[in-house]
């Protein structure tokens, strides 16, 4: 039986590790750090994995990774913890969700005990969806199943985090719309995957999750956000933030990427280029067969980067490959503010499928494609 | 009121390509504006969509899916525990 509470060492069963190609884990102590009272973990089976080889927590596996594993496989622990535990849970409580469904599980299990339904504490609920499940899921007689995001599992202080790579973004857009203020959703990690040992997400949960020990706290650097400018000054609630963030990055997108398919849909760009400060000396138009389309747009772009000490990626950026400043410290998770021009050139008779030219390939086409991940902080044009 | 997605424009397949929805009403053709900070957010609309939406002074409010109770995370996996 996997029994996943803090504090009992938890290895997944050897078929199953064998299976799935991952080595047995082992519980790994992050020197500095700790773990708040309580981390309660559910997700996908590499999920779980990933957050156990970075912290000490409860771990949930509910009824085995549906894209990847038989459902059932796996026990639950979760409703032996919140047994154990008593009827409540304190501290902080992160649920990392595959999929909102389980929200639906949680309140049950709650229910059955006796436990209030609001689930206690602070929840995050992490997202994601896995593109090879996406646009759905499917249920274990392999029918598509759509699922819904119902806040009304969700206590009323339940703080919603979405952690997507959205490509079936429906249910990030449930989310967003239907606890609007309460869900943030952070682009730093759109990207993050969860192959074992995944050193971004790991980092994220650090962050998000773990503190410093007193003892350690003054050999623990502290985070570069802290010390550089917040990019949304003024924007102060999470609902505002998170929309400004947005406006930029459809701006961003939508002025870099897109190709006007159809001539009534111009327009839109236009908005969107103008949005971003940019003018006809920015960017061209040009006919094309399917109507008009803008193209060459130039800008530059300020990013922070999330990238890792010993990397080649930080190797590459003390060669100073980037203009702008640096700021590195030797830390687990190394944010840099750079900033990096880019000209965005859409020439030729290249086919740019308005789906696969977001930030991620410009900054590929662009050459910077060896880093964990990257969030626009702002742009200007040049 | 309610009405159907008649088109989504999105410049992206990423979170950050919130779409341009369109829709038809009775009253006329409404786009979201999804570039402004009304804080709308068209993310994951499709077209046949049934949304319910609310305009105001000509501009679509609010707008989400039609949601069906029945299927809101009780679906066979969910029933399963």
């Amino acid at each position: 039986m996997v029994r996943s509470l803090i504090g009992t060492e938890v290895a997944p069963p050897t078929w199953l590790a064998h299976r799935s190609g991952m080595p047995r884990y082992t519980r790994r102590a992050l020197p500095g750090y700790e773990v708040p009272l309580h981390l309660l973990v559910s997700g996908g089976l590499r999920t779980i994995t990933n957050a156990r080889h970075t912290v000490n927590c409860g771990c949930w596996v509910p009824e085995g990774d549906a894209g990847h594993f038989d459902h059932g496989t796996l026990l639950n622990p979760t409703e032996e913890f919140l047994r154990e535990e008593g009827r409540e849970v304190p501290g902080r409580v992160a649920l990392l969700y595959e999929n909102l469904m389980y929200v639906g599980n949680l309140e049950r299990i709650i229910d059955a005990d006796g436990f209030p339904r609001a689930v206690v504490g602070r929840a995050v609920s992490m997202w994601w969806t896995p593109s090879s499940l996406a646009p759905g899921w499917y249920d274990n007689e392999g029918r598509q199943v759509e699922y819904q995001f119902n806040p009304r599992y969700l206590g009323d202080e339940t703080e919603v985090m979405a952690l997507s790579v959205a490509n079936g973004s429906r249910l990030l857009g449930q989310m967003l719309r239907r606890t609007p203020g309460r869900t943030t959703y952070n682009p730093v990690n759109q990207n993050l995957t969860t192959d074992i040992g995944n050193q971004p997400m790991q980092n994220w949960m650090v962050e998000t999750f773990i503190a410093p020990r007193p003892e350690h706290r003054s050999s623990v650097p502290e985070s570069p956000r802290a010390v550089t400018p917040d990019p949304l000054e003024g924007f102060d609630t999470h609902e505002a933030r998170m929309v400004e963030m947005e406006r930029r990055f459809s701006a961003l997108t939508l002025a870099a990427s897109v190709r006007a398919r159809e001539e009534d849909w111009c327009g839109d760009y236009e908005e969107a280029c103008r949005t971003m400060g940019l003018s006809e000396d920015h960017y061209s138009r040009e006919r094309t067969e399917d109507g008009e389309a803008i193209r060459n747009v130039t800008f530059e772009v300020t990013m922070e980067l999330t990238y890792n000490i010993g990397t080649t990626a930080l190797d590459r950026l003390l060669e100073n490959e980037f203009t702008g400043s640096h700021d590195v410290r030797d830390s687990v998770d190394v944010k840099s503010r750079v900033t990096v021009n880019i000209t965005q050139g859409i020439t030729g008779d290249q086919d740019f499928d308005e789906d696969q030219h977001d930030l991620d390939e410009i900054l590929d086409n662009a050459g910077y494609n060896d880093y964990d991940d990257a969030d626009v902080l702002s742009w200007r044009t040049i | 009121m309610r009405a159907i997605v008649e088109r989504t424009q999105r410049a992206s397949n990423s979170w950050s390509g919130n779409p341009t929805v369109r829709v038809t009403t009775d009253q006329g053709t409404y786009l979201t504006e999804t570039d402004s900070h009304s804080g709308l957010v068209a993310l994951g609309l499709e077209p046949g969509d049934v949304v319910e939406l609310t305009i105001t002074e000509g501009r679509i409010e609010y707008i989400d899916e039609i949601r069906n109770e029945e299927e809101e995370t009780h679906g066979p996996i969910t029933d399963r525990y």
